[in-house]
């Protein structure tokens, strides 16, 4: 039996997402969601990122629900023909109810499919 | 239609994008207008449409209209002049997949371009998007040319000399540096030698190379010292002469020297000066080689007399001494005794003497290496002698 290690659902979703890099050869650069979830979300970016960097990401969740500049830390990266997968997990101070509730009412409207 | 469309691109971007999917035969298609792209797409959609932003947003937001209502499944990617978050958000949320600041890279436009297809479920090209393989030649040129610059810097490197040399001569009387230049002379062979300094980075190894050789026509030199015009010398005849730097060294000027046993010659700039053991003695020459000072030497017999930091240095004495002349307005003041210590061989008297690079050059004539000591290290005051001592020669 599969155990769900996670505490909160991810929904797919591709939306432009900023990310800024407090070290390193590149102080910003862009790419894309692949999913979101109120812990964290699986980006794709062709600018380089490694295992524990601390990045900070911006992005807009449909209607407006705008998140800036969100402390996060790369959980796991993958390379894959010029493209960076990594999955980032939201700092402890990132505010996960507002998050939660953002990405459910999305949800519901079906915004924001499920996975 | 063609599988990519470039549209109102500058041209040299155009060419550019053009190269890059010539590569992976990847057919496109220019249009100067972002304008005729749109009406061209809904007839026929392209696989992938490049435009350029350029500051205004009309374009990007045309373009996605279009493509939202005409042209469902044709990804969009948009070239932004520069490297800002803000541009590319802006430029991204308007509806382009992703964004590739000048200069294009092959790598950037090929994934990008890949991507957002696939995100269509088109496939744009066959093959994989790897990055360039890093060619070994700009690693190899610059370890050649670090290897040609050091080998460079060795051949041409002057620093001061090893501080012991070997002349092959156990003949050696007098000596003077001039600039890496060193003039000595062999009685025996009635020669005055002039060696040039060798470049090297390390300083064991920076020696002599003979560059002149004169052979003395009428006499044996003794001491030898440079002048602007002439190399004057003193023989074991007693006789001072001024020669021209010729074959043979023919004299210009010849004179008797006072003392009976002359052991220093230099040229201050503007006179000639020597030393006489016997007298302990300083004399100083005018141009026609009469004297015109004497001064009575501090250190006794002295042995070798140089000129350096616009001071007269005499070495002499038993056990070997050096002091300092200077000459100021009101008369001349001895500087020193300082003690040479552990520099020839007990016993064995300097027959040249020279100052150069910081250091006591010494010669002699049973000894065929040149030794040399640190100036700042021999300059310490000899214990119980005056230091200071004003003194002026009688006439």
């Amino acid at each position: 039996m599969e155990i769900e290690r996670r505490r909160f659902p991810r929904f797919s979703t591709s939306i432009p997402v900023g990310i800024r890099f407090p070290a390193g050869p590149h102080k910003e650069g862009w790419g894309r969601t692949v999913d979101v979830s109120a812990e964290g979300l699986l980006l794709e970016t062709r600018f380089p990122v490694h295992a524990a960097d601390v990045i900070y990401v911006t992005f807009v969740l449909y209607d407006g629900a705008f998140f800036e500049n969100l402390r996060a830390r790369v959980v796991r990266v993958s390379y894959q023909e010029g493209f960076y997968l990594a999955g980032i997990a939201f700092d402890d101070v990132v505010d996960k109810q507002t998050m939660r509730d953002v990405i459910a009412a999305l949800a519901t409207e079906g915004r924001v499919p499920l996975t | 239609m063609s599988k990519i469309l470039l549209a109102g691109l500058p041209a040299k971007d155009s060419d550019r994008l053009q190269k890059i999917f010539g590569k992976v035969n990847a057919p496109c298609e220019v249009l100067s207008t972002v304008d005729a792209a749109m009406e061209r797409i809904p007839a026929n959609p392209p696989a992938l449409v490049i435009v350029s932003y350029e500051g205004a947003m009309e374009p990007i937001w045309g373009m996605s209209e279009v493509l939202k209502t005409s042209a469902p499944v044709t990804a969009f990617l948009a070239v932004i002049p520069d490297h800002k978050l803000e541009t590319a958000m802006k430029v991204m949320k308007a509806g382009a997949y992703d964004c590739v600041t000048r200069p294009l890279q092959m790598l950037d436009v090929l994934a990008a371009s890949k991507r957002a297809a696939r995100q269509k479920g088109r496939a744009l090209f066959v093959g994989r998007v790897e990055p360039p393989k890093r060619s070994l030649l700009p690693i190899f040129s610059a370890v050649l040319g670090g290897f040609l610059l050091v080998l460079g810097l060795l051949k041409t490197y002057y620093g001061p000399p090893a501080d012991q040399i070997s002349l092959a001569s156990a003949h050696l009387t007098g000596l003077q540096w001039e600039g890496k230049n060193l003039w000595v002379g062999d009685w025996f062979d009635s020669n005055i030698l002039c060696y040039k300094l060798k470049p090297g980075l390390i300083k064991k190894f920076r020696g002599l190379e003979t560059q002149a050789l004169y052979k003395m026509a009428d006499g044996q030199p003794m001491l030898l010292c440079n002048t602007p015009s002439a190399i004057v010398t003193i023989g074991t005849d007693l006789k001072m002469r001024s020669h021209q730097r010729l074959l043979g060294l023919p004299s210009v000027q010849t004179a008797s020297i006072p003392g009976t046993r002359p052991t220093g010659l230099v040229w201050d700039g503007k006179d000639i000066w020597t030393s006489d053991s016997d007298g302990s003695t300083l004399y100083r020459f005018g141009e026609d080689f009469k004297v015109i000072e004497t001064i009575k030497s501090i250190i006794p017999n002295p042995s070798g007399l140089a000129y350096e930091g616009q001071s007269l240095w005499v070495l002499g004495g038993s056990p070997l001494m050096l002091a300092r002349l200077e000459k100021k307005e009101y008369g001349y003041v001895w500087r020193g005794p300082y003690a040479v210590r552990n520099l020839m061989i007990e016993d064995v008297s300097p027959s040249g003497m020279a100052i150069a690079f910081g250091r006591l050059w010494l010669v002699s004539g049973g000894y065929p290496m040149m030794v040399s000591a640190s100036m700042a290290d021999l300059t310490r005051r000899v214990a119980g002698w005056d230091a200071d001592k004003n003194m002026r020669g009688a006439g």
